[in-house]
């Protein structure tokens, strides 16, 4: 880790990664204040269609007995599309930018002229990444419990199952964010390196929520990322899921390990 | 011990070669000039120099130290500035000089402020606002601030202007002359000439020559004029085989000299000559012909 490369780093990224933030407590803020008026507004037999249930269970990551109660109407906001797309977009706008991006715009140069080991230049990014993953569940858990508060909901829910969810949220991240940098240490062009993880964040999307009602999906449902972040299951448990974070922090760091060994012997060419 | 040590050093992509059995010395306080056409192979031997790329076969260090292994070791008394300088857009001269203070672990404030000042370059420019010829003097800016022993410099006169190009020469010659040695890639033959004293030339991978400047200057063509008494002695007198005349016009020749003008001189004395005149020694004539060929004399 070096802290030239932690302070460049900060420099390049506090911009984004600061609209991130308040997108995604905005979104967060405004689904908890939305979410439980909306399921009021349309009633409960709406909601207790079929189909209906299935792509709520689908985005809940679990199958859906019953009737919908206030859990699952907590969770919805921590796992509406929107809100992955903002986690997952940040972890993958982030992680790209090196190697792949910096290759792609010539400066890599520049940043492997310094004196400094490349796992140590992989690492001092990975720490700023890692930082600001912290920084992104904070800001969920902000915004949803100002929409809870705004939209006068709060369900008594203890803090530490919130906090059991944005844990959860953070490790899901560190996963998305390892592929993400092992796929742009092997990539010459940023362009595809994102479109290679979009294209792999999508494929795991997808077979989670083909796995609650097709069979062949259900077979590979658990490589994907979701099926490891439930928050359905921590509101209903009031248990932090440990096995589930313990399980996506490895395979983040799996994954990151790699790319620091590929981006230790590679070869930087001219982009 | 050199400070540049390159043994039968080669690097394919694929089968293409970018450099081939490339055998390099430089001793402390070296001011190579690193010549070859386009795609000669001088971007892939820094690169290799510097730990951007593995070497397929042969060897390269630096101050004793392996250029793949022990890149991060090397690079903490390397400037470099690359060949075609790109830089973060949100970066500035005082940005960068504290990024360089903590990734180099030294402080390099007051250097950096000195070094803004001679380059005249406004330290909290952002490069999104700067022009081309800005943008290279903070890159000159970051390979030199913390005055590494090894500068290696790819096309580092690109974009300045004649007085920024002499600043950045003077400061060369005076590291060069406290011990540091230069690695300098150009295509301006002017350049080498003005700063280097030695020149070294590759040509599709491979190194054609590397010989102190001197030695091609003694090597290269001269042109010369020769006035003679009377039209009769200018058409009637034979050449020299070390003389190619191009042009016979009654009492005067204009040619071509291929060895040291004290043969010439010499043999000029004993002929019925009013006046002669030789010119400086034509590098970019024997370059030229380095490039084309396997060497002048091939």
């Amino acid at each position: 880790m070096n802290r030239g490369l932690i302070l460049k780093t900060l420099y390049e990224t506090w911009a984004a990664t600061l609209v991130f933030f308040l997108g995604f407590a905005a979104v967060e803020g405004l689904l908890a204040f939305a979410i439980p008026s909306l399921f009021a507004e349309y009633g409960e037999q709406f909601l207790q269609l079929k189909f209906v249930h299935r792509i709520a269970g689908s985005l809940l990551g679990t199958e859906i007995s019953g009737t919908f109660g206030p859990d699952m109407i907590q969770s919805f906001p921590w796992v509406h599309p929107i809100a992955l797309a903002l986690v997952w977009g940040h972890a993958i706008w982030f992680c790209t930018r090196l190697p792949a991006g910096e290759i792609d715009h010539g400066t890599i140069d520049l940043l492997l002229s310094l004196p400094v080991r490349r796992v140590s230049v992989l690492l001092s990014d990975a720490v700023v990444c890692m930082v600001s993953g912290t920084g992104l569940a904070v800001m969920g858990l902000i915004g949803n419990g100002s929409g809870n508060w705004l939209a006068n909901t709060a369900s008594g829910e203890p803090m530490h199952v919130s906090l059991g969810i944005a844990t959860n949220l953070y490790c899901m991240y560190l996963g998305v964010s390892g592929m993400v940098y092992m796929i742009s240490a092997v990539c010459d062009r940023r362009g595809r390196a994102v479109g290679v993880s979009v294209a792999v964040v999508l494929a795991s999307f997808l077979v989670n929520f083909l796995a609650q009602f097709w069979t062949p999906a259900k077979a590979v449902g658990f490589l994907s990322v979701l099926d490891y972040y439930r928050p359905l299951q921590v509101v209903r448990d009031h248990a932090w899921a440990v096995g589930d974070m313990i399980l996506l922090t490895s395979v983040g760091l799996g994954f990151w390990i790699c790319a620091a060994l590929l981006f230790r012997r590679r070869d930087i060419r001219t982009a | 011990m050199a400070v540049v040590e390159a043994e039968k050093l080669t690097k394919f992509y694929g089968r293409r070669i970018g450099i081939a059995d490339l055998n390099l010395s430089l001793p402390q306080g070296t001011l190579l000039g690193f010549l070859g056409p386009n795609g000669a192979g001088k971007t892939t031997a820094i690169r290799v120099l510097l730990g951007f790329l593995r070497a397929t076969r042969g060897r390269a260090a630096i101050f004793g130290w392996d250029c793949w292994r022990q890149a991060h070791r090397i690079l903490s008394d390397v400037g470099y500035l690359p060949g075609d300088l790109r830089l973060y857009p949100w970066l500035t001269a005082a940005r960068a000089l504290q990024i360089i203070r903590g990734a180099r672990g030294r402080d390099v404030q007051r250097a950096g402020r000195d070094l803004a000042e001679q380059f005249a370059l406004e330290t909290n420019l952002p490069v999104r606002h700067m022009s081309r010829g800005t943008r290279q003097k903070l890159g000159l800016i970051l390979a030199l601030v913390h005055r590494p022993m090894l500068l290696i410099l790819d096309e580092p006169a690109t974009g300045l202007d004649p007085l920024i190009q002499d600043v950045l020469f003077a400061h060369l010659r005076s590291l060069a002359g406290q011990g540091h040695t230069v690695l300098f890639s150009t295509h301006t033959l002017s350049e080498v000439e003005r700063l280097c004293d030695r020149v070294a030339i590759l040509r599709e991978g491979r190194l054609v020559t590397d010989e102190r400047l001197d030695v091609l200057r003694a090597r290269a063509r001269r042109n010369v004029t020769l006035l003679w008494r009377d039209d009769a002695d200018g058409g009637s007198m034979e050449a020299p085989s070390f003389l190619i005349v191009n042009e016979r016009n009654g009492r005067l020749w204009r040619g071509t000299l291929s060895v040291p003008a004290v043969e010439f001189v010499r043999w000029c004395a004993d002929k019925p000559l009013v006046d002669v005149s030789i010119g400086q020694p034509d590098l970019a004539d024997l370059f030229r012909e380095y490039y084309r060929s396997a060497g002048p004399n091939a």
